[in-house]
Order: structure tokens, then C-alpha cells, then sequence
């Protein structure tokens, strides 16, 4: 199989995964969003987005014995990957549509256009001029949540490599990122890596040039998507709710089963064998958390620094006439090469002798997670400012400043609900990306300190054991204690 | 969008963030053990929890810290020994571990290793070390047949006999890997550990032309391929596949886990004229040792010594065949100390090929499988 073949099977599947992602993403949306009572809209929101935060690594390690029984089938593998990856993608797909900011363009002003086509009829220049602007009305009015979703569920199944290393037999699932670890597995030179690299980054530049042209700063400051909230509250109910309603919960049930039943069921005993262990053996727990504490460290650390590398990304890039425009467009490039150039690029940076003094230092693994997650933190500090709205932002500053213990109490939770819970969700996000990337940490750490995430990995080779699943339930824990514990301090802190 | 940067709390958000940044920054700095000149770093690609057990004792018993990079089971062949030839010209390693012998050797062609025949290296047999002293083998894996007990299973008049079973074994996996379809047959990608290793050997053995048609024979009859040799494990474990080639180490795993197999050692699958000229080459196997190497400008050169002494010593040729991986000792040990397993192993053991021809063809093995897997 060539490069080529690798490339496009990843493209169309992707492809069929992006298009298939938008209905059950829409059905989820519409739930979340026309719930009445704010528990029921958590739960319809925590299901929905749960597969997103499962691990590829522990998704293609609980997979892995299914995908050996499937071996007589490469069909059948195929569709079971495709499978997971649309979970991931309509997670993805729901949190777009959650987020991203509301149409400029007014239901009246698509009416009047469409108005306009009857006069038009026997003009075909003009017909054709009419249906160009549109369609660009559209794509930028009501279609604006789905084409972003699209392109962002697409790019994040694009980029997929654990879960279809960890399944592939026999050259199946086929995917790009799997083909090129294999070609550097081979000793292949890092600039023919690049080379080979160039094609598939086009095509996620293709996937990202719509979300960036749709979320232009030109655009004015809009609220999140949320108009059929508005629909309901006004009383009007589109027809078929309980149908959406049962389909909806039905992609559930199936979501959350591949994600977090079946490994949990599958597991069950030697999980609790696992977790007995607790007690018993202290060594390992002990030295286990102190490998969470390492992973955790790089991961909150690269975490900040790409959040702070993409605020100021995104103020050069406001800037119309900035010279430093290609210089920040450039940071975002190693990221969307996938980690495994990355940290081979960083690799042979710090071999160079200026940089070797740092070679086996924190500095090249929290270099290597920084500029890998820099994209996606760049896509999520661009939304929340976005999402900002200035006007309400002002009047909490002022509430703030008032005299009124009360009222400053009310500015206080008012800013926290504008801005700190937002900044803490997208850390938090970031951090788990971060947390579980094994390929910047296996190629970039230095020899003292062990992620957690690479321990896990070579310990998986020994399949379901009990202190496999000790490690992963702690591992898999402790990044959102650290998040509920950064949300209670900066609760306290009324930021 | 107003500017936030006049406001307070703004700074207030700034100064947070910017202490959680540093605070965060430092937990790896923190956690860090001190620089201690009584250390060695070893770069080790025995799977972790085995090796642990024996790193631990030498630290116990001489007080040296040890620093270790494990390789990762999917990630071998990219890690360590492509590291080590990254960081020849400035390096942080001490000791290499390796789980094979291959691609050791092909770190003394990089000249990367050096020279060192203490103690340890004089209780190995010469056929598993170099004879400059640039590196020794020790505690040995095996590739063997994963065999699945319910798809093959045994006939009742030969179970509990050893030999028998073997011959039986023998032949049915011959006559499945001589079928017109094998696709109930698995083997790992050869681009990786010891599967390239068992190519190596065979490209020795046969040449590399009858390698190739060899190969592609097994591909033109459909046999299974996995990413390592866990996952022919697993194919054969859960009964997806009949007969895998695997090593001992995974194997044992599966009946650990009490999985329905059994194993029987790889023996060469002369045919033909071939079979008829070397009869007795008909029962070599394919030992895989584990090697040692101390790398050259090694930062702790006499603690590195004193580990791979300790690596080579009976007491962790013991260890190690005592442990689930039953590791082959390949220097003297007391057998009374070892289970009845791992002595019909050392029986297999016997007949094992040298692998210094293997090493020789180490390479151009590589380059044609980068081409056939690789495409570009």
C-alpha cells in the first residue's frame, strides 16, 4: 500500500464519518438545547459529549480482542472503527453546534432573497449569480453551525492513531497516521517524513480554512447557537419532537455503550480485582501517582502555555497590517503535522549542540506537547472570544465596583459564569489532550520522569490485568479531580 | 470586543494564570530526583515489569540509582536503538538493555557500543556474545507456534505426553502452513523486534530470494498479519486464528490468563532437496537472546559496569526464568532452581541457530520489507 492509498482511505472515511456525524449531532443539539430543567440538559450534555473524553488509547485497548475476532472480516473491522470514529465525531459535532456563535444572517433577509429568484427565472446569468450568493448566505447564515461541525468531527477523525494502531490487523483499519509511523518505524529520514506529511496537512488546512473564514473576527460579537431555545420558549415546537427524542436517546444508548459500558462490562472483574489492589499494593499505587503527578505537571503546564501562545496568535493575526502574521501561522503548523513529526522535529533540534544543554530536561517534552496541542487550543481561545459579549462583561465590572455587598456578590458570579467557568472548561479540555498524548511523551522525556501515559501503554501489552486497570482508573481519574479542584479555587477566587 | 487589559481583575487573572504556569512548570523540577553521580541510566526494552523487579534488586544491593527508559510494545523498533544513534555524539545512556540481539548488533556497527568483558560476560557461552566484548546475551525468548487448543485440539491417547504431543503439533502446523489458504494462520508485521529477527535468521539460512517468495507465498494464501506479537496472542488466544508465530514470553501470557493454547518451538521448514541434505538441521529453533551493551562515552562507566555484571550473573538469569516471561538461562545455573517448563526449554534451546549470519542480513532484510510495507 502507498502513502497515496493510505491518504485517501483516511480522506473518504472521514468524509463518510464527517457527513453521517451532523444528524445525530443535530438530534443531540436539539435536546440539549430545548431542555426545560437544567439537570435533565446536563445529562442530555455529559452522554453526549462522554465519548469525546475517553481516551483513544483506552478506546483501541478495550477494542483490540474485538477487532482480533473480526479478522476474517476487513469490512467488518472497518465498520467498527468507522463506528467509534462517529461517536467521537458527533461528540465533537455537538460541541461545535453548542458553541458556536449565532447566524448573522436574519430569517427575513433569507426570505426576501428568495423572493428575489421568481424574477429570475429566464435570466440564467443572473439565475446562476443569484443561487452563488445563496448558497454563500446559507453557508454562512443557518448551515454555519453544521459546515463547522463538519469540518472540525472530520479533521479530529482525520487525525486519528491510537485506537487504529492498537485494532489494526492485516493493514486494517487503514489509516495515514499508522502508515507513516511505520515508514519512521523503518528508519525512514525525518525530511522525507515531512515531505510525506505535506499531503495530508493540505487537507486538514482544507478542513480548518472554512471554520476560519466562518468565525472571522469581522464578524460582529454574536451569542452561542442557541435559537430553537428561543423557538421553545416562545411555545413553538417542531413537529416530531418525540421521535428526535427517542432517536436521540438511541444514539446514546449505542454511543455509550461502545464507550463506556462494553469497557467497563468487559473488564469488570479484574477492575475490581484492580481496584482492591489499593490497599495491597501501596508500591506501585504510590509510584503510579507520582508518574499522574509528572503527566499532570507537563499537561497543565503545556496546557497554559498554549493558551497564552494562542491569545497572542490571534491578537496578531487581528492586526491587519503585522508582519508577524506568517510567524504565528507558523506555530500552528507542527501541530497539524500530528505529534509524531513533532517530537521527532524537536528531537533532532535538541541534538543540535546549542540546544543539547536542554536535551534531557523538561523543556523538549513540554515544547513538544505545547506546539501539538497549539491548533486546537488556538481553535478554542478564537471561539471564546467569540463567545465573549463585552456589553454584559462591562455591566458585571460595574455591579463589581458597586457598594452594595450584594450587588458586587452578583457582579462576581456573573463574571465567573462570562468568563472563568469558559477558561477553566477549555483548560481543563486541553489538559486531557495533553495528559494522554503518548508519542510526544514516549519520543521527548526526559529519563527521570515517566508519564503516566507511557507506563500504561507498555504495561497494556499484558493485556486485561489487574494492575493495568488500577493505573488506568487512576490515571483516567485524576485529571478531572485536578479540574474540579481548579474550579473550586477559582470559584473562590472569583475570577 | 472592549479591552480587557485595563481591568483589575483582568491582572488579577493574569497573575493567576501566570502562577499556576510556574507552580505547574515546576511539579517535573520537584518530582525530579537530585542529580546523583551514584546513578546509571539504562535504556531497556524488556517489557517493564519484568525488568523492574531486576533493577530494583540492583539497586537494593549496591545503593546505585538506576534511571530507566522503558520502550514502548508498539513503539519498539522507532525508540530505543534509534535513539541511541541520535544521541551518539552526546549521550545520556549508560546501559542498553535490549529484549533481542539484533538490534544490538546493529548499534556496534553505528559505533555506538563499547567494550567491556567483565565477570558476567565470561560466564556466557561465546556463541551469544561478541567476541570483542561490545556486547553479551543472556536470559533468551524463543519463537515458538501459538497453537489453539479448541481449534486443533489433541487426540486423547497422546495428552500428558511431551513428545508426542510436539510431533503431532509438529506436523499439523506444517501441513496448515503448506495449505492452499493459511488465513487461519498469524504472524506479526517483520518490520518489528523479533518477527524481523526471525526473518533475519531465515534470510541467512535460505537467502533472500527464497525469503521473499517465502513471504509471498504466505501473503498470496492470506495469512493474518498483527502490529506485534501480543496481537498474535490475542488472534489465537480468543480463537480468531488456529497457529500464530509469536515468542515464548506472549505465549505464556495467554496460559497465564487461561486461554485455551499451547506452544511448540519454530523449527525451520526445510523442504525438498534441502530437507534431505541437512536432516539434522531439521530440528534448529530460533533462540532470541536478551542482550548488554555498555554504550561508549557513558557518563557512569563503572557503575554501568557493575549493573551489566549484575544483568549477567546466574541470580538474574534465575530471576528471569522464574518469572511469568520464563526466560531461557543461557549460561551455567543451577537446574534444580527452575520449573519443568522452562527446563523443556532449555531443552529446545540446545538446538538454536547462531545468529551471527542473521546479523549480517539484519539489514538488507530491513530494506526490503521498507519496501514492500512502505510503499511510497
Amino acid at each position: 500500500m502507498t502513502a497515496d492509498d493510505a491518504i485517501f482511505c483516511s480522506a473518504v472515511r472521514s468524509l463518510i464519518v464527517c457527513v453521517l456525524s451532523l444528524l445525530p449531532a443535530r438530534l443531540l443539539w436539539w435536546q440539549i438545547t430545548t431542555s426545560r430543567s437544567d439537570s435533565r440538559k446536563a445529562c442530555w450534555l455529559a452522554a453526549s459529549v462522554a465519548p469525546f473524553f475517553v481516551p483513544e488509547l483506552l478506546t483501541g485497548f478495550t477494542w483490540r480482542i474485538v477487532s482480533a475476532r473480526l479478522v476474517h472480516s476487513d469490512t467488518a473491522t472497518e465498520l467498527l472503527y468507522g463506528l467509534l470514529l462517529l461517536c467521537r465525531a458527533v461528540s465533537v459535532a455537538v460541541i461545535v453546534m453548542l458553541v458556536v456563535p449565532r447566524s448573522g444572517v436574519s430569517d427575513e433577509a433569507i426570505h426576501s432573497w428568495k423572493l428575489l429568484r421568481a424574477g429570475l427565472r429566464h435570466h440564467w446569468k443572473l439565475h446562476l449569480g443569484w443561487s452563488v450568493s445563496m448558497l454563500r448566505l446559507m453557508v454562512s447564515g443557518p448551515w454555519r453551525p453544521f459546515v463547522i461541525a463538519a469540518c472540525l468531527s472530520g479533521l479530529v477523525s482525520f487525525q486519528e492513531f491510537e485506537t487504529a494502531a492498537l485494532m489494526q490487523i492485516d493493514r486494517h483499519p487503514i489509516t495515514w497516521t499508522v502508515w507513516l509511523f511505520d515508514a519512521h518505524a523503518k528508519h525512514q529520514p525525518l525530511a522525507r517524513s515531512l515531505w510525506l506529511s505535506a499531503s495530508p496537512l493540505m487537507l486538514e488546512i482544507l478542513l480548518l480554512l472554512p471554520v476560519l473564514w466562518l468565525w472571522s473576527p469581522e464578524d460582529s460579537a454574536e451569542q452561542p447557537n442557541t435559537r430553537e431555545a428561543g423557538l421553545l420558549n416562545s411555545g413553538r415546537m417542531p413537529s416530531g419532537n418525540r421521535l428526535s427524542t427517542l432517536a436521540a436517546a438511541s444514539w446514546l444508548v449505542v454511543s455509550l455503550c461502545l464507550f463506556l459500558a462494553w469497557p467497563v462490562l468487559s473488564n469488570t472483574k479484574p477492575l475490581l480485582l484492580g481496584l482492591k489492589m489499593l490497599w495491597t499494593a501501596t508500591a506501585m499505587v504510590s509510584q503510579s501517582l507520582e508518574q499522574i503527578a509528572v503527566s499532570l505537571g507537563f499537561a497543565f503546564a503545556a496546557s497554559v502555555l498554549a493558551m497564552i501562545l494562542a491569545t497572542l496568535i490571534l491578537r496578531i493575526l487581528k492586526i491587519r497590517s503585522n508582519g508577524w502574521k506568517p510567524v504565528a501561522l507558523l506555530l500552528l503548523l507542527p501541530g497539524l503535522l500530528g505529534s509524531l513529526v513533532t517530537s521527532i522535529g524537536l528531537l533532532a533540534v535538541f541534538q543540535t549542540p546549542r540546544a543539547r544543554l536542554f536535551y534531557d530536561s523538561w523543556l523538549p517534552m513540554l515544547l513538544g506537547l505545547t506546539l501539538s496541542i497549539l491548533p486546537r487550543a488556538f481553535l478554542i481561545v478564537a471561539l471564546l472570544h467569540r463567545m465573549f459579549d463585552a456589553a454584559a462583561w462591562h455591566s458585571a465590572v460595574l455591579l463589581s465596583a458597586s457598594g452594595d455587598p450584594q450587588v458586587r456578590g452578583l457582579g462576581a458570579k456573573i463574571r465567573w459564569r462570562l468568563r472563568g467557568i469558559r477558561w477553566i472548561a477549555a483548560g481543563t479540555l486541553l489538559v486531557h489532550w495533553c495528559y494522554w498524548d503518548v508519542t510526544t511523551a514516549s519520543v521527548l522525556r526526559p529519563v527521570q520522569l515517566e508519564p503516566v501515559v507511557t507506563r500504561l501503554y507498555n504495561e497494556m501489552h499484558y493485556g486485561r490485568t489487574e494492575a493495568v486497570l488500577l493505573i488506568t482508573v487512576l490515571a483516567a481519574v485524576a485529571p478531572w479531580l485536578l479540574g474540579g479542584i481548579c474550579w473550586c479555587v477559582a470559584r473562590l477566587a472569583r475570577i | 470586543m472592549t479591552s480587557v487589559s485595563a481591568d483589575p481583575s483582568s491582572k488579577r487573572l493574569s497573575f493567576v494564570v501566570l502562577s499556576v504556569l510556574v507552580l505547574a512548570a515546576l511539579i517535573p523540577v520537584l518530582l525530579r530526583r537530585p542529580a546523583s553521580e551514584n546513578r546509571v541510566v539504562v535504556y531497556c526494552s524488556h517489557d517493564s515489569i519484568f525488568a523492574d523487579a531486576v533493577i530494583r534488586r540492583f539497586e537494593d544491593r549496591t545503593g546505585i540509582e538506576v534511571d530507566v527508559r522503558y520502550d514502548e510494545e508498539a513503539n519498539k523498533s522507532l525508540g530505543l536503538t534509534n535513539l541511541l544513534i541520535a544521541e551518539r555524539d552526546n549521550p545520556r545512556c549508560d546501559v542498553f538493555w535490549n529484549n533481542q540481539t539484533l538490534g544490538t548488533i546493529r548499534l556496534k556497527e553505528h559505533g555506538v557500543l563499547a567494550s567491556y568483558s567483565g565477570p558476567g560476560y565470561a560466564r556466557i557461552p561465546a556463541a551469544f556474545k561478541d567476541p570483542d566484548g561490545l556486547w553479551a546475551g543472556f536470559a533468551a525468548r524463543m519463537r515458538v507456534y501459538i497453537i489453539n487448543s479448541n481449534r486443533l485440539p489433541l487426540p486423547a491417547n497422546i495428552v500428558g505426553n511431551h513428545a508426542a504431543t510436539e510431533a503431532f503439533d509438529l506436523e499439523a502446523v506444517e501441513s496448515l502452513l503448506d495449505g492452499k489458504s493459511i488465513d487461519s494462520v498469524a504472524i506479526a508485521i517483520p518490520l518489528f523486534g523479533t518477527t524481523l529477527s526471525h526473518y533475519s535468521v531465515l534470510a541467512a539460512e535460505w537467502g533472500l530470494d527464497r525469503l521473499r517468495a517465502w513471504h509471498q507465498s504466505l501473503h498470496d494464501r492470506g495469512i493474518r498479519e498483527a502490529r506485534g506479537n501480543g496481537g498474535v496472542k490475542d488472534l489465537v488466544a480468543e480463537g480468531a486464528c488456529t497457529v500464530g508465530f509469536t515468542d515464548t514470553d506472549d505465549a505464556f501470557v495467554a496460559l497465564q490468563q487461561g486461554k485455551p493454547v499451547r506452544m511448540i518451538p519454530v523449527r525451520l521448514p526445510f523442504s525438498g532437496d534441502a530437507a534431505k541434505d541437512k536432516p539434522d538441521r531439521q530440528r534448529q529453533t530460533i533462540v532470541i537472546p536478551n542482550s548488554v551493551a555498555l554504550i561508549a562515552g557513558a557518563g557512569h562507566p563503572q557503575n554501568a559496569k557493575a549493573f551489566i555484571d549484575f544483568l549477567l550473573s546466574e541470580e538474574v538469569e534465575l530471576l528471569l526464568a522464574n518469572s511469568t516471561s520464563r526466560q531461557i538461562p543461557l549460561g551455567p545455573v543451577d537446574d534444580t532452581k527452575l520449573s519443568d517448563e522452562v527446563r523443556r526449554l532449555m531443552n529446545w534451546a540446545k538446538d538454536g541457530i547462531p545468529l551471527q549470519n542473521a546479523a549480517g542480513e539484519n539489514q538488507k532484510v530491513l530494506n526490503w520489507l521498507s519496501s514492500e510495507y512502505t510503499v511510497q
